[in-house]
This record gives structure tokens, sequence and C-alpha cells, in this order.
């Protein structure tokens, strides 16, 4: 089955550790050196804008910060999956990021929701973490 | 604030507002900014600055500062691109108001162009172009979430989720929304929305179904700002400019930005009603950005014409319609009317404040609110009009 990937970022000049961690199998966040504040993606602190950021694995856990069930397919890669749930996460050390749902028999996609990140790699195309709703007992 | 502005919109033009073929959009904004200046009787010779909005999308070749030399314009002693996405209409009015007031310029045209329309294609080919995007932000397209819809249908899902409204709300302002451009014979869609008609309708992101979201439109529109001592002399009802205010609360991707309950209107209003004696109580009129319907109740709330998660109610049972508490985009904003992003609203207070509303005007339309919306609520504009008979 030759199915063409989903759209993957090219990383920017403050994400490439992150993409970099994602092909590697491992979801990674920049630590304030100072404040201790998670974020993605920042060129300095976005809380105390100390400039030392230190990129760190995350623990793939999360809530569901927002959703949607998109009706329309855009892209190739989603055209099988209509409808499909998609929407921001928070992740457990803080920052939101942008990630498709799965969800897991006995689970629903609702705010609040936990949700569990896996990494999935798209061959010649690079990797972004996918998240499968869990129960309270598995988050 | 912004108490010592001395400028008044003079000047409305359109061209195309069609779902038909045009021109592009270069030549649809040469005949808009043409339009304006002869409704509001002055000559292209009298123009010295030129202010020009875009989509994202577009580039310079679509759109950009040679529209001088279309127009046959010299000397201009300003020409600027304004860049800040939904909010750039507003962000332009704000430039000329300024460049008016500090007497940089004494006679400047703001005008936004887009042709994203081509006969036979579906919208989503139009709006929800495939990207890639850089950085983590781009991550937003690995997830599927293409188009504004899926953007806006976050903020809404938390609203939804956080206030207890329902679906009703946003149905409340689609209907109302098509009921007032029933009365607008330049709105695009006149055929009357039953609360039915709404729900039988398919979701594109859910919660936003068909009638939530904006249709394109290949169109132009342009205003022209002067002084309040020309505008007394010109051809229209000038519309002074009472009070602007922007707002951009920035970085979206930590917590305690609440994405759906707060947007940079919240920013935008206190100091957009600061210093003026005019509060919400006193807005006659309110012109929304209304990409989407939910943009709509956020709106409501942000400038404090009800309470957080009470917009629901107050768009229940024709609040914002005809004949409603406060008459709210009254040409049927941008989810019936016409989708020229910040201009929409822009065009419509032009025509509300100087009563030429026709079959849709309000009575008594002396205060106007006009805000913009840019990004997913990143970028805020707004102003506060006064009609011809508000001049001091």
């Amino acid at each position: 089955m030759s199915v063409e990937p989903p759209p993957i970022p090219e990383p920017d000049i403050n994400s490439v550790p992150f993409f970099e961690g994602l092909a590697e199998g491992r979801l990674l966040v920049q630590i304030c050196g100072r404040c201790g504040t998670a974020q993605l993606g920042h060129p300095d602190c976005d809380a105390c804008g100390h400039a030392a950021l230190e990129w760190q694995p995350a623990s793939g856990r999360g809530t569901i910060y927002s959703f949607t069930r998109m009706h329309l397919s855009y892209h190739p890669a989603f055209a099988d999956l209509v409808p499909y749930f998609a929407g921001i996460v928070a992740l457990e050390e803080g920052p939101l990021l942008y990630g498709r749902f799965v969800v897991a028999e006995g689970t629903k996609v609702a705010i609040g929701q936990p949700v569990v990140a896996e990494i999935v790699h798209f061959e010649g195309a690079g990797a972004f973490p996918i998240f499968t709703t869990v129960t309270e007992s598995q988050a | 604030m912004t108490a010592r502005i001395n400028a008044s919109i003079v000047g409305l033009g359109t061209a195309g507002i069609t779902r038909a073929a045009t021109p592009p959009a270069k030549e649809l904004a040469r005949l808009a900014v043409l339009g304006a200046l002869a409704d509001a009787g002055l000559d292209r010779t009298d123009l010295d600055g030129l202010l020009i909005c875009r989509t994202s999308a577009a580039t310079d070749s679509i759109l950009g500062p040679d529209l001088q030399k279309l127009l046959s314009l010299r000397d201009l002693s300003l020409l600027e691109l304004v860049l800040c996405e939904g909010a750039s209409a507003i962000a332009a009015i704000h430039t000329a108001a300024m460049a008016v007031t500090t007497g940089m310029a004494t006679t400047v045209a703001c005008v936004f162009a887009d042709a994203p329309v081509v006969p036979g294609k579906r919208t989503s080919a139009s709006f929800g172009r495939i990207k890639t995007g850089s950085g983590i932000e781009g991550l937003r397209y690995s997830a599927g979430l293409f188009g504004g819809a899926a953007n806006y249908a976050l903020a809404a899902q938390r609203y939804l989720a956080e206030t207890g409204a329902t679906e009703d709300a946003l149905a409340s302002v689609a209907v109302a929304m098509r009921q007032w451009a029933t009365l607008n014979p330049q709105a695009i869609f006149r055929d009357p929305l039953t609360r039915e008609d709404y729900f039988a309708a398919r979701y594109i992101a859910e919660p936003l179904r068909l009638y939530d979201c904006a249709i394109p439109v290949n169109g132009a529109v342009a205003v022209i700002v002067t002084s309040r001592e020309r505008a007394a002399d010109l051809a229209q009802p000038p519309v002074p400019i009472l009070s602007m205010a922007q707002g951009h609360r920035g970085s979206p991707d930590r917590r305690g930005l609440d994405l759906g309950l707060e947007s940079g209107a919240g920013i935008a209003a206190p100091r957009l009603f600061e210093g003026t004696g005019v509060g919400p109580a006193d807005i006659d009129v309110c012109l929304f950005y209304d990409a989407f319907s939910f943009s709509t109740l956020l709106s409501l709330e942000q400038y404090g014409f009800c309470g957080r998660g009470e917009a629901g109610d107050f768009v229940a049972d024709g609040g914002i319609a005809p004949g409603g508490r406060l008459p709210v985009n009254t040409g049927g904003g941008h989810l019936s009317g016409y989708y020229l992003q910040g201009m929409t609203p822009v065009a419509e207070a032009v025509i509300q404040a100087r009563g030429q509303g026709g079959a849709r005007q309000v009575d008594g339309a002396r205060t106007l609110l006009v805000t913009n919306e840019g990004g997913r609520f990143d970028y805020h504009a707004a102003l506060l009009l006064g009609s011809a008979e508000h001049r001091e």
C-alpha cells in the first residue's frame, strides 16, 4: 500500500532539535534554565526571557485542550480517515501541541480527556506524534 | 484613547463582490479606489497616500505597491502594505488616520482586494490550501487541521464546553446574518435560512457547520480617509473616527491563554473606549469580523455587551437580528453578505453611519463599533466610528 504521507513541516531555526528528537522516536520540550517553564520552539524563554533553554524528553502524556472532528479531506493522506478527530493537546509539562487523535475503545474525545503520544514515522517524510485517548487509570 | 485623532472616512468604493469570474485582485483594487474617490467627490490627484491590504496568501505580483502606478498616482507621501492577516483593513485605516492627523498625508486611500474564486472549483480548494508550514506550528497540517474552519472550530469547541452554550448559539448567529442579508442587495446569500436548514447542513469541522463559515468572493473595497475639516466639504456625509485600538495577544502555544474565551478584542476594548465617554451601552450598531459564526459570540463578550458565557442567550430569539436589541453585522456579515476580510465590516459601518442602508438602515446609527480579527484570534483591530451628527 503506497499512500501519500501527511504534510510534515520543515524545522525552523528554533525547532531543529525537536524534529531530530521525533526522528529518533522521542518527544522533546524546551525547559528554561532559569524559571523552568516548558515550551516549544522559542528562541528564548517565553515566560522570563532567559536565553538558555534546554531540550528535554517529555512524558508523552497530556490532556485534550480542544478538538474538532474534521469532515472534509483537504489532503490525500486524510481521505480515508474522514471524519477524523484532531486538535490541541496540553502536554503534561505545559506546552500546547497540535495532533490528530485516535480514539481507543472505551474512551471518547472530550476536553480534558487524557491522551498519550505515539511517534509515527512516515518513510522518507519524517515523524510526528499522533495521540491516542486513554482512560484515567492508563494516563 | 486617541482623542486627538483628526480623521474621517469620506469615500467608499467596491468592485466585484461576486462568486463569478472577475479580473485579478490588482484590477479590482484599482476599480475600488477609483470608486471610493468618485464617491467622495475627489480626483485621483487629491490622493497623497495609498495603503494596501491583501490576504496572507497573496504576493506583490498579485497585489503590491505597484498599484500606485496602475492608478497613475504621482508623488505620494505615504505608500505601504499593511499586513496583519484579517486585521489588516482596520490596521490600515489606523495608519491612515495617524498620517492625516500628523500631517504626513492629507488624503489616504486604504484598499483590500482578493480574487480566490475560480468558478467550478471547490471553496476548500480556494481557502484550505495545502500547506506544510515550518517549525512546530506546522504540525497543525500533520494533524489534519486544514483551513480556517479547523482553527475556529477549536476555539468554538472550547467555548461551548467551558460555558455550557450549545450549537443553538451558533445557529442563532447564522440565521440572524441571513435575515440581515435578505435586506442587503449587495449580499451574496439572500435566500431565507431557517434553523432547520442550519442544522440539516453538513459539518465542516465540528461544531461548525456549512452556514457557520464564510464563503470566499472575488472583490475589493476601498475607503478614503482625510481630516475632519476637509471631510466637511466633500460629497458624502463624513464618518468621523472617534477612537481606534489594537490588541494582539502573542504566543498561543503555552497554557494561560484561554482559547475560545478571550481574544485580542479583550485587550482592545478598554483601549478603544477609554476617554471617549462611550461604552458598550452607547453603541448603536456593531460590525464584527465574522468569518465564522463563533467569532460574533466571542466579540459580544469581549466588548462587554454581555458577560462571559452569556452570548448564547444574547443572540437567542433574534437578539442581534433585524429588530433585535443590538443590530450586528447589518449587511449580513461575512457569513451571508460577502467575505472581503477586514473591509466587510468597515464598508457596512460607513453605509450605516451615513444613513444609506436602505431597508436595513438602523435608525439612529450614531456610534458604531467595527472590529477586525486576524489569524486564530491572534490579531485584533477596532474602530469607533461616529455619524455626521457627531461632528463637534
